[in-house]
């Protein structure tokens, strides 16, 4: 679901705007998260989804968006259902 | 063809306090998604290494920036594991490209950076400067 992606952006993205207000395709880095911040939500997106984030994935861009975190879940066979 | 040198710089402040609560909640998972084996060997895991990992992470964002991957697509963005900081036995740091970091790094000319590394008053930063070797009149 993306509310879940959401979630967790909203507890870990350090967000400056409420992220109810950003689409699926918003720069969440516009928004306010900082690189820093995107590591812990990948490390949160690990934890809730029981993925493990390849290391080809380690880098910003794979965080870009709810939409760029949507595609890289479903990468990691996260069914579509579920994200 | 003639060519001629110019210069890049990339600059990048982090909140110590934030690598230090990332370190706190998720510990070496966190770390070693973030710092090679040599940056952990050098710095620790401890929480009194978190000044130094902060500083280590604003030296690969600096990279990063003085990348310019904004003209490149997306995925081209250099991991950040691709960019380490070594340490000399002097304690001296200098900055090591790996993979498309390196390739990147290349393909812009660039064939010398360096790094300063910083942190005090809560803040971790580093600025990165590298020489290019550019095609005359091309900045």
């Amino acid at each position: 679901m993306s509310d879940q992606i959401r979630s967790v952006l909203d507890e870990h993205g350090k967000l400056l705007v409420d992220v109810t207000t950003l689409t699926d395709r918003d720069d969440l880095y516009t928004a306010g998260m900082t690189s820093h911040a995107s590591v812990n939500v990948m490390l949160a997106l690990e934890d809730t989804f029981d993925v493990e984030f390849t290391d080809q994935m380690l880098r910003k861009s794979t965080f870009a968006s709810v939409s760029a975190i949507r595609d890289a879940l479903a990468e990691l066979g996260v069914a579509a259902s579920a994200v | 063809m003639n060519a001629a040198l110019g210069i890049h710089v990339g600059t990048d402040i982090e909140s110590i306090a934030d690598v230090a609560a990332s370190l706190d909640r998720w510990g070496e998972r966190y770390a070693r998604r973030l710092f090679t084996d040599d940056e952990i060997a050098d710095c620790g895991l401890t929480p009194s290494a978190a000044p130094r990992l902060t500083a280590r992470f604003a030296a690969k964002e600096a990279v990063i920036k003085l990348l310019a991957p904004g003209d490149r697509p997306a995925d081209a963005v250099p991991r950040w594991r691709s960019i380490e900081v070594r340490t000399a036995p002097n304690g001296a740091p200098s900055m090591i490209l790996h993979d498309e970091a390196a390739d990147q790094a290349a393909e812009r000319g660039i064939h010398e950076l360096s790094v300063s590394l910083a942190h005090a008053a809560g803040i971790g930063t580093a600025t990165v400067v590298a020489l290019a070797q550019t095609e005359q009149g091309r900045a």
